[in-house]
């Protein structure tokens, strides 16, 4: 990648890790004001693909993705989400 | 083994969506018609990983399917910011 | 926050409260604690179908309000804990002395977009209010 395609990339990673942290924010304000444990799973989620995506940029060659650590956070995110869905559907449907 | 994860979040980010913007059929509310975009643009940065991983390792795709995170990130934000009143 | 009512009440009916239904039940259990409920029962004093009237009991028993009593099934007013008995009382004079404003809280209640985006994760839907 060119350097300035690299700069782009990093620039659009922050954008991407910041985004994440803000809508988790969201989710915790949700949580705290109607106390729904989903909002709660899905703060963390988002918080979890935000700190994958620093640890990602601050990697050294970055563009591997197949990193067994990267993968897995991304995993544990979407695994929660899922869970959430599931809890919601589980609990009395009243 | 990491594609099998990438899927695994498309078909998640996928199934968010089409929960979401289904419900919004049925109740006009904004936030469930960004949120579900939001959605979308996560799957379709999952599913470009999984491409970018699989099918086309001599390219790199990783400036391409960002875009469409940030995109949904930026919808999705949007449909939070004005919608959750 | 809905102008008018304390913030407590306000809390109170977001958590636990859904309908006005559901007050009515909450509330028509509270004024009759000394007593057995069952669904018909209730409904008969609301002026109400058994059938809602038995999921509204359900869920306030899940929510720790009602205790089951025995075959019926039938409910009993027991709030699990003071703090939540006192709420309820403060919220049945509240509703007696000011009735238009908790129920204008209860039908536009803050975060309901925010609820709607929890809801639409039910795979099936909620009957009641679709």
């Amino acid at each position: 990648m060119s350097p300035r395609a690299q700069t782009a990339a990093q620039l659009i990673s922050g954008a991407i890790a910041m985004g994440y942290a803000v809508i988790g924010l969201f989710f915790l304000r949700f949580w705290r004001e109607t106390r729904d444990r989903l909002f709660a799973a899905f703060a963390v989620a988002f918080w979890v693909l935000g700190l994958q995506r620093v640890l990602l940029s601050l990697a050294a060659g970055a563009e591997e993705e197949s990193r067994a650590a990267f993968y897995l956070l991304r995993l544990g995110a979407f695994a929660l989400i899922l869970i959430a869905i599931l809890d919601k559907n589980r609990a009395r449907k009243a | 083994m990491a594609a099998v994860v990438y899927v695994l979040c498309a078909l998640t980010s996928l199934a968010c969506a089409v929960l979401l913007l289904r419900s919004y059929r049925r109740r006009p509310v904004g936030l469930l018609l960004w949120s579900g975009l939001g959605f979308i643009g996560f799957a379709l940065g999952n599913a470009l990983l999984v491409v970018d991983l699989l099918m086309v390792p001599q390219v790199d795709l990783s400036l391409l399917r960002s875009l469409p995170v940030l995109a949904g990130i930026g919808v999705l934000l949007y449909g939070l910011v004005w919608g959750s009143r | 926050m809905t102008r008018g009512l304390p913030p407590d009440l306000d809390r109170f009916l977001a958590r636990y409260i859904d309908t006005v239904e559901q007050l009515e039940v909450l509330l028509l259990l509270h004024q009759g604690r000394d007593e057995e409920w069952t669904a018909e029962r209730a409904a008969r004093a609301l002026y109400s179908q058994p059938g809602s009237i038995a999921r509204r009991l359900a869920s306030l028993a899940a929510h720790g309000f009602l205790e089951p009593t025995g075959a019926g099934p039938a409910y009993r007013y027991a709030p699990r804990d003071k703090e939540l008995a006192e709420t309820v009382s403060q919220l049945a004079r509240t509703y007696r002395e000011r009735r238009v404003a908790v129920i204008t809280a209860i039908a536009s209640r803050p975060m309901e977009n925010v609820r709607a985006f929890s809801d639409a994760f039910r795979v099936r839907r909620k009957t009641e209010d679709e």
